[in-house]
């Protein structure tokens, strides 16, 4: 896509880093179609929804990434792991809340309701998720930032490659047995 | 698990996965002379192996990216495009002509896959027979590989929609990119002539589109308009495919006879409707018609008119504008009759020329805001009887009716007070006055019936003969049916704990501002004039809000989780009752403060009874650091942003909140806590319309645990904004009261 690559957003970054208010304004908007898609490819459904879903969820990593008015992002790839990591933050949250909130259970769906039952639709628990990546992190840090990028970052193995430095061929093969380590512990 | 177990485990798992499944077993057993609690865990690894799941993304999420690489008849495809609505787009390479085209995969949805096949064969035939430079055009329909596809010309460019970003992502000043310049009014113009030049064509070839939209404009690199996506297009030749009362296009850019789902009504000048949305959206920067969910959007289609352009627009030529509200006219009857006319008009306006669009007179405007005429002549048959002139006095009369039925209304009780006057103060978006205070009425016997009030923001004033008063804060949003519980109270009963603030002019608002788009904006509005009023000091604790459940013959909030009350019972500190409450609806604030006869403060109250416009501010690193670390921001709980050791925030609560009127952490005003303890609501609104969110998004003033002050010497430093929809009822938010002078 024109004009969004990392160049122009890593200037932008050290713009904002420096206290620049304009840079920021830019850099969001510049942002806005690569934290969309990372949404979107969170949950690329079948109904029409989620469009809303996706919006919804971008809206709220905004706010938790840009929330503490001085974002410290080095360079994009950071930058898009932070958005996949606040996605992350903001589901679990959602989960918790449910468990506590009964009265949702009858009452109308928000666009998060939509995407956490998207993940129990394919057997994912979105609290035992994160008990188990925490588990992952405790012992091979780097593929439970490959499995966030993944699974809460919604990216193609091409990107998460570039972002960990790590070659196609042994990101594949680790996250091979990484999937069957988690997936044992969960289904 | 230790990394160096974890490392020998993948390796076996790495060598097993290579075994065919048969041998699996046999390996495992010769694993003896490992331990049996790796063998096991590797069993165990082996068992949940599924190299073809997506999982645990969710399901559909995967990107059909398998596809690449595979060979459909004569193209391979090499990359994915992009996805839509009907199938996955490939950039593909025809093999027998070495070159380069777009290739469409049908997504085989289970369910649904009959319907799906249909519209897909539907779009091949339809698009088939067009050719025309503004029109994508498919080349060619086939099935391999178990696999249906459409193959198409390929345009290397964006969709509209992205170049409408990408274009408003430019200063006014910058170079537009390659590619027509959408800031420029007569760029669009020409850009949507050309797309209706294109839809002249197809519906020549008597081919409806039914799904324009910005989405299904791709951008050649010529700077070319072309329509692609005949997923939905109706050939009038053929038989309708598709279940009258199924809805199909994208809901904001629907006509709203399509929006109504009546089949025999739709015709081409549903994409004359759909065409001049497109037109509207790369003039105003927004749909005309706009919603949080499809049935919001398909609602406002049928029951709100579009906003003029005309209006709001100043740099909108009129002519343009006129020429786009006649393409937008709820009666197919009064659009153009044609593309052609449409585009006809379009090349007047781009000529210098004048429209033949003209104003709409004040009856086709109140049609538009009915119903629909012709439901109406329906409805009312005297109305074709009585000609014209009655016709028309009905439909007034009509009108008058219908708003009434939509105009917002309040009742107020006032318990055990024989009378009291009952006025409204209308609010701008900073709660300031926005104009003259009016009389709604007396209540008397402790009640004032439901009176229509003026839509909008609004405070209703209660006062009694006694010098006693309540103020509640209310939007009144057509449809509304506010009921008020008013317990007025004399202000000098209130002034125990709280701080007066004096009036203040020339204050300059901070505004945070949520673009539909998602875009977060912050800047500071006009200067105003902020009136006295007393603030609480400190935030309402928990033991007060437990006297006023119990008042109210309450022992939780009825939200709350039965781990929440069991806290709130049996409390873990001590000081329990002094720390600040968490855990409420931006509502329950509101009502705790009215039943004290206060109100929420607004956040621009908020923000000076802190401090926050006074200077000198706080300008260096030190004390930024310092304020950082004693008043609660930047606690540990910040690992929330970490992978692991995520704090929750009741948890959080439970470990960092401090009691309210803690010592040393007020502003030299007594006002405790400015940077936080726990957020706190207010009554002032996020200016959004987020889509996606509800309605009640409101500021929320200063920090809590998770929350850091980076730099204290910006304007921004108060604020950590969150709109209140992120948590409904937060376990790190809390509030005080307020009330007028």
């Amino acid at each position: 896509m024109e004009g969004t690559g990392g160049g122009r957003i890593e200037r932008l970054l050290r713009a904002v880093e420096e206290g620049d208010r304009a840079a920021r304004d830019e850099l969001i908007e510049v942002l806005q179609p690569e934290l969309r898609a990372c949404a979107s490819r969170m949950m690329r459904g079948q109904d029409r929804g989620h469009t809303l879903q996706a919006t919804a969820l971008v809206n709220e990593a905004y706010l938790k990434m840009f929330s503490r008015d001085h974002p410290h992002f080095s360079d994009r790839k950071h930058l898009l792991a932070t958005a996949a990591r606040a996605m992350r933050q903001i589901l679990i949250d959602h989960a918790r809340r449910k468990g506590r909130d009964k009265r949702h259970a009858d009452g109308e769906r928000t666009p998060l309701d939509n995407i956490a039952l998207e993940y129990e639709g394919n057997g994912v628990d979105v609290l035992s998720l994160d008990e188990v990546l925490r588990d992952l992190a405790t012992f091979d840090a780097e593929m439970a930032r490959v499995a966030e990028l993944r699974v809460f970052g919604g990216f193609s193995f091409e990107e998460i490659a570039t972002i960990e430095d790590l070659s196609l061929r042994t990101l594949q093969r680790r996250w091979s047995s990484t999937k069957a380590w988690m997936a044992s512990r969960l289904l | 698990m230790t990394p160096e177990r974890w490392q020998r485990l993948q390796e076996l798992f790495a060598a097993a996965i290579e075994l065919p499944d048969d041998e699996r077993a046999a390996y495992l057993a010769g694993l003896a002379g490992d331990d049996a609690e790796l063998r096991d865990e590797l069993a165990r690894m082996l068992g949940a192996h599924d190299p073809d799941s997506t999982w645990p993304r969710p399901a559909g999420a995967e990107a059909p990216d398998p596809m690449v690489g595979v060979t459909l008849g004569d193209y391979r495809l090499e990359s994915l495009l992009g996805a839509g609505g009907s199938g996955a787009v490939f950039r593909a390479r025809q093999l027998s002509k070495d070159r380069a085209v777009a290739v469409k995969v049908l997504r085989t949805a289970p369910g649904g896959a009959r319907t799906a096949l249909e519209r897909f064969k539907r779009e091949a035939l339809a698009a088939a027979r067009l050719s025309h430079p503004n029109l994508v055009r498919v080349h060619y329909f086939g099935r391999d590989e178990g696999r249906d596809y459409l193959v198409m010309d390929l345009v290397d460019g964006p969709n509209l929609r992205d170049r409408m970003a990408a274009c408003r992502a430019l200063g006014p000043d910058d170079p537009a990119p390659p590619g027509p310049d959408l800031r420029d009014p007569r760029a669009c113009a020409a850009l949507v002539r050309d797309l209706a030049r294109g839809l002249q064509h197809a519906h020549a070839a008597r081919v409806l589109h039914r799904d324009v939209k910005p989405r299904n404009v791709l951008i050649a690199p010529d700077g070319a308009p072309r329509l692609t996506d005949f997923g939905l297009a109706k050939d009038l030749e053929l038989a309708d495919l598709t279940q009258s009362g199924e809805l199909s296009g994208t809901p904001q850019y629907m006509s709203p006879e399509q929006a109504r789902a009546v089949r025999e009504r739709i015709d081409h000048r549903t994409d004359v409707y759909s065409l001049g949305a497109v037109l509207y959206e790369l003039l105003a920067g927004r749909a005309p018609v706009e919603g949080d969910t499809t049935a919001e959007v398909i609602h406002n289609i049928l029951h709100r008119p579009v906003a003029p352009l005309y209006r709001g627009h100043k740099y909108v030529p009129l002519g343009l504008a006129l020429v786009c509200m006649k393409a937008l006219r709820r009666d197919p009857d009064k659009r153009y009759a044609t593309m052609e006319a449409f585009a006809d008009d379009l090349d007047r306006f781009l000529a210098g020329g004048s429209v033949h669009a003209t104003k709409q007179n004040l009856v086709e405007r109140a049609g538009e805001r009915l119903v629909d005429r012709r439901v109406l002549m329906k409805l009312v048959p005297a109305a074709g009887v009585l000609g014209i002139a009655g016709g028309l006095a009905l439909f007034q009369g009509a009108r008058v009716v219908q708003a009434r039925g939509l105009r917002p209304r309040v009742e107020v009780l006032v318990p055990g007070v024989a009378e009291a006057r009952v006025s409204l103060l209308p609010l701008d978006r900073h709660h300031l006055p926005a104009g003259p205070e009016r009389e709604l009425g007396v209540a008397r016997g402790g009640r004032l019936a439901p009176v229509v009030v003026p839509e909008g923001n609004a405070r209703v004033l209660v006062r009694t003969e006694g010098g006693a008063s309540s103020e509640h804060q209310r939007d009144f949003t057509p449809g509304t049916r506010a009921v008020i519980e008013a317990r007025p109270r004399v202000t000098r009963d209130l002034t125990d704990g709280m701080l007066s603030v004096a009036a203040r002019a020339g204050v300059r608002p901070y505004v945070f501002e949520m673009r539909p788009q998602g875009e977060a904006m912050e800047r500071f509005d006009e200067p105003v004039d902020v009136a006295p009023f007393l603030i609480d000091a400190a935030c309402v604790t928990n033991g007060e809000f437990r006297a006023y459940l119990a008042a109210t013959g309450r022992r939780h909030l009825d939200h709350w989780s039965d781990g929440w009350k069991a806290v709130w019972d049996d409390p873990p500190r001590e000081d329990w009752d002094a720390l600040p409450v968490v855990d409420l609806r931006m509502e329950d604030a509101r009502a705790y403060a009215e039943w004290m006869g206060k109100r929420l403060p607004t956040a621009l109250e908020w923000e000076l009874a802190a401090g926050a416009y006074d200077a000198p501010r706080w300008t260096d690193e030190a004390s930024a650091q310092e304020w950082n670390a004693r008043y609660v921001l930047g606690f540990p709980a910040l690992a929330v942003w970490e992978p692991t050791g995520a704090v929750s925030t009741g948890a959080a609560y439970l470990e960092y909140a401090q009691t309210a009127r803690g010592a040393g952490r007020a502003t030299a005003a007594g006002f405790h806590d400015p940077f936080g303890n726990v957020a706190e609501w207010t009554e002032t609104r996020v200016p959004t319309a987020l889509p996606g969110a509800p309605s009640a998004a409101h500021h929320v003033a200063s920090g809590a645990w998770h929350d850091r002050l980076e730099e204290a010497d910006r304007a921004t430093w108060l604020h950590v904004w969150r709109p209140g929809f992120v948590v409904e009822s937060p376990q790190d938010t809390g509030f005080r009261c307020a009330r007028s002078l």
